[in-house]
């Protein structure tokens, strides 16, 4: 109940802040939080949750996606030397390319619905992952892998008992990053050439000069970053019960 | 059973391009239900010789053999205990003891059987839940002497085990290990004890410390540095008993100690 609480004095703190800015500026570009909240129970009823479900399912299906492929990947590639020394150099020329201009070829390919936005966003989850639990596999100290060892433990009682475990708290903090990219390319993704999620309902109001329906948007959009860093926490607090003590 | 032989044992290690030989010419015979302690220097290479041992790495040179066969990998009846690291923080400590057995796939009936009974010799059933952080240093490493004596070992080699440790807890655990050896080995003897199944416990302990070397060896073998070798073996059947510790034989042969590891040092810098 207490984060409930931390959760409300931010969001009071964040409406002060925002009530204060906007009667000082008294522009019709920001609304007050008090008729962008009405404007966003307005929005309620309307079509604001289905393009608010269609993001979540674009955004949570990729980050999915993403930390499956990475994961194991991550893992092999930080472990197994001949392997690593072949794909690590690709991975570095890949990784620091901002993976959004592909979305021109991405649509041209995967067409304008779900497919080319998933795939888009899969891709940046997947680096971030990658990278991470390749260099915490690496790290492992050679004596834990010894200890291992030592019990008559081999290759796939190695991952499953040291090697996973071991890079997983790693894991769980890139992929709380990761997932902030995920949203903001989200965004990005879906403001042009589609007509659902987020990302069109904020640019379509910005467009029609709607900015409280804008605001509405953005608020169902910190709204679904809430439901995904909690969502992390709690599989992160069943997967990793030890980092929690 | 297990009877250990060296012969001509030799380790190089290959550090930034360079050949360095971490141990060599070492012939050691380790009789069955014999308790060893293996003392020197640090960077004598005595680490290396317990790893040799165990079987994580394989000599350069000479051979090692385990009751007469040539020892190649790891053997299931040897069990290794290493200073840190050896517990896994993301495992219980009924799961970090459980470890082993699992690896080897044991059924689970038997598995919880016997750590249970491990845990409760050890005084650590009621922590079973607890994970490695939540315990003290002293009950971390007997953690890991529960995970090994899981195996049912007949070859336990220790590397450090407690010099992390303060020194009472340290004496405590020492003598922890020094019942379980006297139990396998007594009971090895007594057949009328109706634990058929038990077979002496052959015990290899590397340490830097004269004392514990000298408490939990029945002999003690003294190792030089450049390259690693044993410079000395001293015979120490005064070991066995707890109270062993607080007598003067033990202090003689403490200070016999530190005067071989001395001289050990003298030679090294009269070569140079």
């Amino acid at each position: 109940m207490s984060k409930a609480k931390g959760y409300l004095g931010a969001a009071v703190t964040l409406f002060i802040i925002w009530y204060a800015l906007a009667t000082l500026l008294n522009t019709r570009a920001l609304p007050t939080p008090v008729s962008a909240l009405s404007d966003f129970f307005r929005l309620l009823p309307g079509d604001l949750p289905w393009h608010f479900a269609v993001s979540l399912y674009r955004v949570g299906l990729s980050i999915i996606l993403g930390v499956l492929l990475a994961l194991p990947a991550g893992l092999i590639l930080g472990r197994e030397e001949s392997i690593d020394r072949f794909f690590a150099p690709l991975i570095f020329i890949l990784y620091p390319i901002p993976k959004v201009v592909f979305l021109p070829i991405l649509l041209l390919l995967l067409g304008l619905g779900n497919l080319s936005k998933i795939v888009l966003i899969t891709v940046i989850v997947f680096f971030q992952i990658l990278v991470t639990t390749r260099d915490a596999a690496r790290e492992i100290p050679n004596q834990t892998v010894l200890s291992m060892k030592s019990l008559g433990a081999t290759g796939w009682h190695i991952y499953k008992h040291v090697v996973y475990p071991a890079s997983l708290p790693k894991m769980f903090t890139a992929l709380r990053i990761a997932a902030g990219t995920a949203i903001a390319v989200l965004f990005f993704a879906e403001s042009f050439a589609t007509q659902d999620g987020l990302g069109y309902f904020i640019v379509d109001a910005w467009s029609r000069i709607n900015y409280p329906d804008m605001f509405g948007g953005i608020m169902a959009m910190a709204i679904m970053g809430i439901i995904i860093y909690e969502l992390l926490d709690l599989i992160e607090r069943r997967l990793c019960p030890w980092t929690k003590l | 059973m297990s009877e250990v032989e060296l012969r001509e044992v030799g380790v190089d290690y290959k550090s930034l391009g360079r050949t360095v030989t971490a141990i060599d010419g070492i012939d050691l015979k380790i009789p069955d239900g014999d308790a060893l302690s293996i003392i020197g220097p640090s960077g004598c290479g005595k680490s290396t010789l317990l790893y040799a041992l165990s079987g994580l790495i394989r000599p350069t040179r000479g051979s090692i053999k385990i009751n007469g066969g040539e020892l190649s990998g790891q053997r299931r009846e040897t069990a290794l205990i290493l200073q840190d690291y050896g517990l896994f923080p993301w495992n219980t400590v009924f799961d970090n003891a459980a470890l082993g057995l699992r690896v080897r796939h044991v059924h689970k009936d038997e598995i919880n059987a016997e750590v249970e009974k491990i845990l409760r010799r050890l005084g650590l059933w009621d922590m079973r839940d607890r994970y490695p952080a939540q315990l003290s240093g002293g009950q971390r490493q007997r953690v890991a002497i529960a995970r090994s004596l899981a195996l049912n070992p007949d070859l336990l080699l220790m590397d450090e085990p407690f010099s992390s440790l303060d020194a009472l807890t340290r004496e405590e655990l020492q003598n922890t290990v020094l019942e379980i050896w006297r139990e396998r080995n007594l009971n090895g003897k007594n057949s009328s004890n109706g634990g058929s199944g038990v077979e002496p416990l052959t015990i290899v302990l590397v340490t830097h410390s004269i004392e514990e070397a000298a408490f939990l060896g029945k002999r003690i073998a003294v190792m030089g540095m450049d390259p690693g070798r044993v410079i000395k073996m001293v015979g120490n059947n005064g070991m066995g008993e707890v109270e062993y510790r607080n007598t003067s034989a033990f202090y003689n042969r403490c200070a016999g100690l530190r005067g071989i590891l001395k001289d050990g040092a003298k030679e090294v810098v009269g070569v140079e």
